[in-house]
């Protein structure tokens, strides 16, 4: 007896075949969507990485540059001391009174803290690595604040707005910082650039 | 086999799944990127607009003789000057500020004024205020905390006399009988000022030189009697002894007021702040005719206009120390109008032709001396105070002269004028703040 199941008709290895292909087309054709959208993300978030780095170390910087040589006992004659003691295209020091006592620059009570606000800062770079002290020049304690810099160029301009490399004389610091990330192979790079004039000179 | 349907649903929602999934990061690493742009670009705009804000402060007190009138209300926080205001034209979408003004009161206020604190809050005395400004774009906030100082004249903020000797010596020269030394206050029209208290006709300091303080009073009285007895009736001003008469040897005094140190401080912030800056050395000095007036100023930036009375100048002269006392640092040819401070430093002044000066002449330092040099045709006024003030001792060398017909005449309303340019007001102490500080 022949019996015919309903719906059990069953397909042709042809059918099979073909079906297969276009499903593999598919798949393959979805696979690739899935690798170039997964790649597209990780490059936009390490280059958001990196631009976000370098954003906010140039604006750790420009904060403190900009208060740099604040000094109470200042007067129509500007400070009683130089803002910046040292001037370096690629490093600075800089000083402050913030205790109002007349002496600048004083160093930090207690054990070394590299998260304060201290009267004597500075920046500076040791190969890739940008660095915030808080006891320069002795640098017995500092911190890294950003890693993959390329370049890092300080320029420094007089009350004339003349390039000085003259640290007492300097009233406005330019910054140009370029960061590089490698993450994942491919390359980002940031470049972010600042103007400041303190504002206690 | 009913139930035999396949993968391709399941398969198909996975994907869509792991589609929408990825879809859902790259929208949010590229939504998330612009709103940490703009809140750094508000920040930083923030940040400028509390910065306008002490500008503003800074124009609206930088000109007032009175600071406590800005601290009407205050307690010892201060109190607000403004709130939510736009910078300029600017719509108050690109940032507002709001400033808050105090007087320095805290005990930890030297900290930041770098002077001892004051007792009241509404009363300024030492000129000087603490600002606190904060900027707003949006939910993004900003502080900034400076400070303002004024340059004031040391004592109560005028000279104590018509002409001053703080200096080591008072020895003077007055020739005939037509100038006038009048301690009396006057306005710049010429006019008696009744607002403007007697003030000494000569003052001189008290506590030098150093081997007889003091002494420099009798110097300049005894000078007055040389050449004609008539000559002290020429001086005018507050009585010593009020039973006395208000010219001659009694408007001549020794003022502790006239504190060498503290009048070196106010000269070398004031030349700090100069809008005119020049150099004079030997042996020929710095000669100068035509000055000020309304073709001078008609360009107020120009060399040649030493002040306006509605915008007063700090010139500064520059000489060189010449250890026999015979250095010109400036020679003034005349016609001279100028409102406002000279200061010359290192050498002398002497005065030709017509001159009107509205302020304070400022004779400073090594081997100086003034000289008003004019024939009595001429008109030689100073409205305001000279100050002669000799650093070292050259005996025989004189650090005034008054002939022809020079006239210094004190006037409140002049010095006041001069000394309320705002070049003389600084902004300093500039901290940005952290929240809550």
């Amino acid at each position: 007896m022949r019996l015919r199941v309903r719906g059990a008709a069953g397909f042709t290895l042809v059918e099979l075949l073909v079906a297969m292909a276009v499903a593999s087309i598919v798949l393959v054709g979805a696979g690739l969507a899935f690798q170039f959208a997964a790649g597209t993300l990780a490059s936009g978030s390490d280059q958001a990485d990196v631009q976000q780095n370098a954003r906010w170390v140039l604006e750790r910087m420009v904060q403190e540059i900009r208060g740099a040589g604040y000094d109470p006992r200042a007067t129509l004659g500007g400070g009683t001391f130089a803002a910046l003691t040292s001037a370096t295209a690629t490093s600075l020091i800089m000083q402050s009174d913030y205790n109002g006592n007349g002496v600048p620059g004083e160093a930090q009570a207690g054990p070394c803290d590299v998260t304060t606000t201290t009267e004597n800062v500075g920046y500076r770079l040791v190969g890739d690595q940008l660095r915030r002290s808080t006891d320069p020049p002795a640098y017995t304690c500092e911190t890294p604040l950003v890693n993959g810099v390329t370049s890092l160029a300080f320029t420094y301009y007089d009350a004339d707005d003349n390039v000085t490399a003259t640290a007492a004389a300097v009233r406005t610091v330019e910054i140009t910082l370029t960061l590089n990330s490698t993450t994942g192979g491919a390359e980002r790079k940031a470049t972010v650039a600042d103007r400041i004039r303190l504002r206690n000179r | 086999m009913r139930d035999e349907k396949g993968i391709v649903l399941p398969l198909t929602l996975l994907m869509m799944v792991a589609l929408t999934a990825l879809a859902i990061g790259l929208v949010s690493v590229a939504a998330f990127e612009p709103v940490i742009s703009k809140n750094l670009a508000d920040t930083t705009q923030a940040r400028f607009a509390a910065e306008a804000g002490v500008e503003w402060a800074f124009n609206q007190i930088a000109p007032q003789d009175n600071w406590s009138t800005f601290l009407s209300g205050a307690g010892v926080n201060g109190v607000t000057m403004t709130t939510g205001t736009s910078m300029g034209t600017l719509g108050a979408a690109r940032g507002t500020f709001t400033v808050m003004v105090r007087n320095d009161t805290l005990a930890g206020d030297t900290a930041i004024t770098g002077v001892p604190p004051e007792a009241s809050a509404t009363v300024d005395a030492n000129k000087v205020l603490i600002l606190t400004s904060t900027g707003g774009v949006g939910t993004s906030l900003k502080g900034v905390r400076a400070v303002l100082k004024k340059a004031t004249f040391p004592g109560n903020g005028r000279p104590p006399g018509a002409l001053n000797f703080p200096g080591n010596e008072a020895q003077a020269a007055f020739t005939a009988d037509n100038f006038a030394v009048d301690g009396r206050g006057y306005r710049m029209d010429g006019s008696l000022d009744a607002g403007c208290a007697d003030h000494w006709g000569i003052a001189v300091s008290s506590t030098l030189p150093t081997t007889n303080p003091g002494a420099n009073e009798s110097v300049v009285q005894n000078a007055l009697s040389t050449s004609n007895p008539n000559q002290k009736d020429n001086v005018f001003g507050k009585k010593q002894n009020p039973l006395q008469a208000g010219q001659g040897d009694n408007t001549i005094a020794s003022d502790a007021g006239l504190n060498p140190t503290n009048i070196q401080n106010f000269i070398d912030q004031a030349k700090n702040a100069a809008d005119i800056t020049l150099t004079s050395a030997q042996p020929s000095g710095l000669t100068m005719g035509s000055i000020g007036g309304s073709s001078n100023c008609a360009n107020w930036a120009s060399q040649n206009c030493w002040g306006t009375q509605a915008q007063p100048k700090i010139v500064y002269i520059k000489g060189d120390p010449d250890p026999t006392s015979n250095f010109n640092a400036l020679r003034l040819n005349g016609p001279t109008t100028g409102y406002g401070i000279l200061i010359v430093e290192d050498g002398d002044v002497r005065v030709y032709g017509n001159l009107n000066w509205y302020g304070i002449i400022i004779v400073t330092g090594q081997y100086v001396g003034i000289g008003f040099l004019g024939t009595t045709s001429e008109t030689q006024n100073v409205y305001g105070s000279v100050i002669s003030n000799e650093t070292r001792s050259d005996p025989g060398y004189f650090e005034g002269v008054l002939q022809g017909n020079a006239k210094i005449r004190y006037s409140c309303e002049a010095l006041d004028n001069a000394f309320n340019n705002r070049k003389l007001t600084a902004i300093v102490g500039w901290k940005d703040l952290a929240p809550g500080e």
